[in-house]
């Protein structure tokens, strides 16, 4: 029998799959600790499917040219992504507008190798006059008016689970949920970063809670989603997203200071996971238990 | 007797009596999550709430949630499907109410969340699903003057569109919205999808309504007003409202 190769990278190896220029999708809980590594690395223009605060960190930290946006929600009393709002009413980014149906259509018409599916959400909204890539057409079957969407194709798909074996297969806990099978099916690639890697017979022990067979890579990350949720594991750090979003928020209205700090302290200083860790403290993060 | 009560509270209480007993109800976060509880605990305990996550519950979450994937909301559940689950419940037209919110609504219940003049907003997320494909929606908003508009800058989520039988001719197979729970009182829809007053909420007048409301607006021939909270209510409100 032919050997089969083992896929784990570590973590500044996996980073370096991310070019400027890429597209890459992001998946939820986001995989932060390779975010912050992208961000370390200075990796720019990219084009990314992603929402919320993920992805205004990595638009705050200058990385991004256009999203593939559908929802770019702040929370913690900002309504609105604030470091999304601020590129976008400046003009410093693209926004590749759509909506939640048509996110999932798109991304199943690049996992089909399909030119376009259709999806009705949309119709009768203003959606296709400003993003002229979604085409309102007759259906041929029966005539009803449908937007065609046109598959959304990242190159690389970024994703946290809680655990995989050595060969990429992936076992989320507690269902993948959300977009993440979505991500890895339209993706080129798919790079996952798990809180833990388990024996190839603990998959096999349980075949149906494989989520994802065949990931191109893993890379271990132990509270690699923090500040977001893991579950399993550890829940969302929400005192620590405040902090974020009350920095990025300030330096919406001329006090960058904070943001600076934040993107400097926790992304760009640290050289590793285990140093963002270190800063964030092993207390801090005990304290993150869901039961 | 009576209880004071806030403005936000009776926003719940009037979302929760849109609630019916037996309904699949397309939730969402914030005071709605709350609308729902209240509305469980009360008049409708055998409602089942669907979230875009692909978590349904037909039990309320006993902790506060920030996010529909925290554990409280997952424990407990019914179950966790995913988004393409939830997506063909509603496509399917098995989504009995859903609740949406928007930054602006035009007359027709179109409503807003992407863009105004020059303000960048969140974006759809799956507002524009639910508003095109729930049996009818219930829209949540603040009543303010720059968000109540003749007609929307930006159609994010469609209402009655232009009126009459708009959502029929362009093939939308939801009902479109029945209600608006604003922060002065509640509206309907006229059978031609115009917006109307049907209650003032006690302490808002006409005056307030139309001063911040920018088209000539319908006022119902019953126009009443939103009943006040029942100590009950306001007791489960508080119970299930712990984010503020």
């Amino acid at each position: 029998m032919p050997e089969r190769h083992e896929r784990i990278l570590d973590e500044t190896e996996a980073a370096s799959w991310v070019h400027d220029g890429m597209t890459i999708a992001v998946g939820s809980p986001a995989p932060m600790m390779l975010l912050r590594h992208i961000i370390r690395r200075g990796v720019k223009n990219l084009t990314v499917v992603d929402s919320g605060l993920s992805l205004d960190l990595l638009i705050a930290a200058g990385c991004v040219r256009k999203v593939v946006s559908y929802y770019a929600g702040g929370g913690f009393g900002v309504p609105v992504a604030p470091s999304f709002r601020r590129a976008v009413e400046r003009g410093e980014i693209e926004v590749w507008e759509c909506e939640e149906g048509i996110l999932t259509t798109g991304l199943q018409a690049a996992a089909q190798a399909l030119p376009f599916l259709p999806w009705r959400g949309g119709v009768g909204t203003s959606l296709p006059e400003i993003n002229p890539d979604l085409k309102l057409m007759q259906d041929p079957i029966r005539g009803e008016t449908l937007i065609a969407v046109p598959p959304i194709k990242p190159d690389l798909a970024l994703l946290h689970a809680a655990t995989a074996d050595a060969y990429g297969n992936v076992q989320h806990c507690g269902g993948p949920g959300w977009l993440d099978l979505f991500l890895h099916r339209a993706a080129d690639r798919t790079l996952v970063q798990v809180e833990r890697i388990i024996p190839n017979e603990e998959v096999r022990a349980n075949p149906w809670a494989t989520t994802i067979a065949g990931a191109d890579a893993i890379v271990r990350a132990p509270y690699g989603a923090h500040p977001f949720y893991s579950r399993g594991c550890y829940v969302q750090d929400n005192a620590f997203l405040r902090t974020y979003v009350e920095a990025a928020t300030a330096a919406q209205t001329g006090k960058p200071e904070s943001l600076h700090q934040y993107l400097t302290y926790y992304c760009r200083e640290p050289a590793t996971h285990g140093d963002y860790l270190e800063r964030v403290g092993i207390k801090h993060l005990l304290g993150l238990y869901e039961y | 007797m009576s209880e004071s009560f806030s403005t936000r509270e009776i926003m719940i209480a009037a979302a929760a009596r849109e609630i019916c007993d037996g309904e699949v109800v397309f939730v969402g976060m914030r005071l709605p999550l709350v609308a729902f509880a209240v509305a469980k605990a009360l008049h409708a305990p055998t409602a089942i709430g669907v979230f875009e996550n692909g978590v349904l519950r037909d039990r309320s979450a006993t902790q506060p949630i920030v996010t529909m994937s925290d554990p409280p909301n997952l424990d407990g559940a019914l179950a966790c499907t995913g988004l393409l689950e939830v997506m063909s419940l509603l496509q399917r037209g098995r989504i009995d109410l859903g609740f949406i919110g928007g930054a602006e609504i035009d007359r027709f219940g179109n409503l807003n969340t992407t863009l105004t003049q020059g303000v960048r907003l969140p974006g759809s997320g799956g507002a524009a699903d639910i508003a095109s494909f729930a049996c009818r929606t219930v829209i949540i908003m603040m009543h303010e003057q720059r968000r109540f508009q003749e007609q929307v800058s930006y159609r994010t989520s469609p209402g009655y569109g232009n009126g009459a039988d708009w959502r029929t001719r362009i093939g939308l197979p939801g009902g479109g919205p029945s209600k608006v729970v604003t922060s002065l009182g509640v509206f309907g829809f006229t059978a031609e999808g115009e917006m109307q007053l049907e209650s003032l909420h006690p302490g808002s007048s006409l005056d307030d309504v139309r001063a911040n409301t920018g088209w000539p607006l319908l006022i119902s021939a019953d126009v009443g007003e939103t009943r006040a909270p029942s100590i009950e209510e306001i007791q489960l409100i508080r119970r299930f409202d712990t984010l503020g």
